[in-house]
């Protein structure tokens, strides 16, 4: 290996056979005939030369390397001593605790802490994510429950407002009047359900009691108009009956009852509305229609009975 | 025939042992092995690391803290020879390193106050270096290389003895000596003083 070798610019790549013949020269195993072979090649080529004189230096080296040195050097007597000490002591404290503690190993207590450290990662990023999710879930519900209404308020026409009933108005509107319509008597007397929620009207509203239901389904009552103080009259239908209902208001009493005439309607005429005298005759009173007051935004304009038409106390 | 290096293998603790007498020494051999590795390569390791340093108290210096070292990780350690020597080289390369300008400046009068010439440091660097080479590669090609170049041996009389064929000697061994080559050329050695 001598740096003049490499002067000789990069050899040539010699075949594993051929290297295992230097090799084999190199150490004094090839016969004399295979040596003068080799040598002949080595003059020839040289990379088999190159190969070959790098070949006996690392022959050389490994020859001093496997063996001792033959100048072996020692450290300082005083570095020397306090080195063996230090290996010595150790040597001993090492020695004591292998003989007295009879634990896990190193690798055992490491590889254990390092499975506690992955269980605790583990549960601490569960924990983490179950404390967002609690937090994320009931707001999104919240959020989404209050875009959801107002969705539908904005999808539904303004004009189409009167139509529109919210839960409450649909609520009263389940518990609203029952009529009865007795099949014999030809007298309907508009009803209201026992007044646990019934309004009061400056404590004088009063409903007449509801006759037993014979289970006639009575539609809600319509309220055309009302003229000259007169609640003119009502109609209430019945499959095929319509009822035609008038009120009539007493302002001494403040009793009101509402008596509805029902008319049935003659062949090939259509209903007929038929007005008592007696409403007629009250017309000097003012009235007030107060059973049929709006007080929900969402029943504005659609004049619907929310509850039986009690007497017309006055509210001024 | 003078004395065969690597023939007293470090036993490390846990490593089972091929000592008979079963005293309280080999009871614990870890602790003792090292104490006994150091007595058998601290003449190879100091050479091993003047050839770096060219300095013998440095080398001292150095082959001290290896030995430290080594005694801290001595049961993770699979190979504390070759260990050793990889240390040494490090922990030598780091201090030129460290200390180029100074080397520098002191370099013709260190070489005359360790009173080695140049080209034996160099040398026993290369030597160190096979040294290391020897102690990592396996234990068969380790007993071959010993057997040829240091009991001169035959292949005919190596095959005898490992139970090779005299050609699966010869590619060995070829093998082998082209392994060396390539770790002193990975070393940046070059030459036959290294």
């Amino acid at each position: 290996m001598k740096n003049d070798e490499n002067n000789q610019g990069t050899p040539e790549r010699i075949s594993a056979e051929m290297e295992a013949r230097i090799v084999a020269w190199v150490s004094g195993d090839a016969s004399p005939a295979e040596a003068a072979e080799l040598a002949l090649l080595a003059s020839a080529n040289p990379a088999v030369a190159a190969f070959k004189a790098r070949m006996d230096a690392v022959r050389s080296l490994a020859s001093e390397g496997i063996s001792a040195d033959k100048t072996p050097l020692r450290m300082s007597e005083s570095r020397r001593a306090a080195l063996l000490r230090e290996l010595g002591s150790a040597a001993k404290e090492a020695a004591t605790a292998t003989s007295t503690v009879t634990g896990p190993s190193l690798v055992t207590i490491q590889r254990r802490q390092q499975r506690e450290r992955r269980w605790m990662l583990a549960v601490a990023a569960c924990v983490t994510v179950g404390l967002f999710l609690s937090m994320m879930v009931p707001s999104y519900q919240k959020v989404r429950s209050i875009a959801m209404e107002r969705e539908a308020k904005e999808s539904v026409p303004k004009a189409m407002m009167g139509e529109f009933k919210s839960r409450d108005a649909q609520k009263r509107e389940a518990a609203s009047v029952n009529f009865e319509v007795p099949p014999d008597d030809r007298e309907v007397v508009l009803a209201a359900p026992e007044a646990e929620s019934a309004p009061q009207f400056n404590g004088s509203a009063r409903y007449a009691p509801a006759p037993a239901s014979k289970g006639v389904t009575i539609l809600p009552v319509e309220l055309p108009t009302v003229s000259g103080g007169r609640l003119a009259q009502a109609k209430v239908g019945s499959g095929n009956q319509i009822a035609n209902t008038v009120a009539e208001v007493t302002p001494e009493t403040e009793a009101a009852e509402f008596k509805k005439e029902v008319i049935m309607p003659k062949e090939n005429e259509g209903p007929s509305v038929a007005v008592s005298d007696k409403a007629e005759v009250e017309t000097q009173a003012p009235i007030v229609l107060s059973p049929f007051a709006v007080r929900d935004a969402e029943d504005k304009g659609s004049y619907r009975a929310a509850h039986s038409p009690g007497p017309a106390s006055a509210p001024t | 025939m003078e004395p065969l290096m690597f023939e007293n293998a470090p036993v490390r603790p846990g490593a089972p042992s091929n000592a008979t007498g079963a005293g309280a020494e080999s009871m614990n051999p870890g602790p003792q092995s090292i104490a006994a590795l150091f007595e058998s390569e601290e003449s190879a390791l100091l050479h091993y690391a003047m050839g770096i340093v060219r300095r013998r108290i440095v080398a001292e210096e150095l082959v001290q803290e290896a030995f430290l070292r080594l005694h801290k990780v001595w049961g993770q350690v699979d190979n504390p020879r070759g260990w050793l020597y990889r240390s040494i080289r490090n922990l030598a390369l780091n201090h030129l390193r460290d200390t180029r300008q100074e080397t520098q400046l002191d370099e013709e009068r260190a070489a005359t106050d360790d009173t080695l010439p140049r080209e034996l440091l160099g040398r026993s660097e290369a030597i160190g270096t096979v040294r290391m080479l020897l102690a990592e590669m396996p234990e068969e090609d380790r007993n071959l290389i010993s057997l040829k170049y240091h009991h001169d041996l035959k292949y005919q009389e190596i095959s005898q003895r490992t139970g090779l064929s005299v050609s699966n000697v010869g590619f060995r061994l070829h093998q082998v000596m082209k392994g060396l080559l390539d770790g002193l050329q990975r070393a940046g050695i070059e030459g036959s003083e290294g």
